[in-house]
């Protein structure tokens, strides 16, 4: 590089800008059923299988000697042996399912929400939000909430839309529930810090913990004559 | 079927491990190279992120024994192709958006150099800073850019008479 040369110069100052790109923290992932599938599906397959050899080797201990306890397992791992957990499972699943929710809405002051990310897309930021009940009772929120993008005015930089007959979905004590927040198109300048809210109805209101007291992540602007837009995916456990 | 399926969840924590690497090495070599073409600092942000999910999306496809960042920066330009294409298409103007991410005073700097680089075409751009300032092989970044080493080679010629007469 020849400090005396014009481009070389552009160069330099290019690079020094360059290098002060802060990289998010986290690599992103995709969520949701085109990400989870493949890892669900092998954890999900791992424990399906896993299940089953527990179940064959119990049945199969059964079926093939019963009072054997010594070679309970592998010899006895026919097809009709793996056809039987079922009934079993589901009588289990029928013996421990919970009373059906005579419970009533979720107090905000008894849910705790955070930031746990920002991830970057194209035009737009997604925030992975947690949520954690800390009531003592079970209670019932909406499963999509009114979502809100804010900032530490107060000042609501996006408003999504409420979600017409979204199911109620049963909250218990340290049940730990999160979601995906989308935003795009933010075009004012937000006072840190920028976090989201949940407009759960009747004047329930839930605003998360932002991810940093001096984070101000919002979207590109896009479109400086068009509305912002956000929103989320239903909760979930 | 027990074994196939540990093998399988054994090889899923391979491809997160060699995926959390790469983004770790290379996060820096793919905001750097869009923000060459774009010449915008809050695309190249979202280009970068973009081109990750493209790489966690194939990350069961890709040979994580051969350098993956070639891969990166392929996937980054033809993001970036079709985000002009869309761009285009809708023609909804730009504006050059301010990053959450980025320093006030380092977007002051930036504009300036943003603006002395505006002079150039994405390919030009992107061939003199990957020549001059990544340490690339004419050959390694006309691989990139999805050109001749002869046409990246006039275009970093191009690009520096264009710099040195603006």
């Amino acid at each position: 590089m020849d400090p005396n040369r014009k481009t070389d110069r552009i160069l330099d100052e290019w690079d020094a800008v360059a290098r002060m790109a802060r990289r998010p923290v986290r690599a992103p992932r995709r969520r949701g059923l085109a990400g989870l599938g493949s890892t669900l599906g092998l954890v999900g397959a791992a424990l399906v299988a896993a299940a089953l050899v527990v179940a064959v080797g119990w049945l199969g201990g059964r079926i093939a000697s019963p009072g054997d306890v010594g070679s309970r397992g592998s010899e006895s791992a026919s097809p009709s042996a793996v056809q039987t957990p079922t009934p079993v499972a589901s009588a289990v699943a029928a013996a421990s399912s919970p009373p059906a929710p005579t419970t009533g809405p979720c107090d905000p002051a008894n849910l705790a929400a955070r930031i746990t990310a920002w991830e970057g897309a194209a035009g737009s930021r997604i925030a992975d939000v947690s949520l954690t009940s800390t009531g003592e009772t079970p209670c019932l929120m909406p499963e999509t909430p009114r979502p809100q993008l804010v900032d530490g005015r107060g000042a609501v930089l996006a408003q999504g839309k409420i979600t017409a007959g979204s199911p109620m979905i049963e909250v218990a004590t340290g049940d730990v529930l999160t979601t995906l927040v989308e935003v795009s198109n933010v075009c004012v300048q937000p006072v840190p810090p920028v976090t989201v809210a949940f407009d759960m109805g009747g004047e329930r209101r839930l605003v998360a913990q932002p991810y940093g007291p001096t984070d101000a992540t919002v979207p590109p602007c896009n479109g400086p004559g068009r509305p912002a837009e956000i929103q989320m995916h239903p909760w979930s456990r | 079927m027990n074994e196939d399926v540990t093998t399988q969840v054994a090889t899923a924590d391979m491809t997160d491990f060699a995926y959390e690497r790469a983004y770790d090495r290379h996060w820096s070599d793919v905001f750097r190279f869009a923000l060459a073409w774009t010449n915008e600092w809050s695309a190249a942000e979202d280009l970068a992120q973009e081109a990750f999910l493209r790489l966690w999306d194939n990350r069961r496809r890709v040979d994580w024994d051969r350098p993956v960042l070639p891969w990166l920066l392929v996937a980054t330009r033809r993001l970036a192709t079709d985000r002009f294409r869309k761009l285009r298409r809708r023609l909804v103007a730009m504006p050059s958006a301010a990053s959450a991410t980025i320093d006030p005073a380092v977007h002051d700097r930036w504009l300036d150099v943003s603006a002395a680089l505006a002079y150039l075409s994405p390919l030009e751009r992107t061939a003199l800073v990957m020549t001059a300032l990544e340490g690339a092989t004419y050959d390694e970044a006309a691989a990139a850019l999805d050109t001749t080493a002869g046409a990246l080679r006039a275009a970093v010629s191009r690009a520096r008479t264009k710099l040195e007469t603006a």
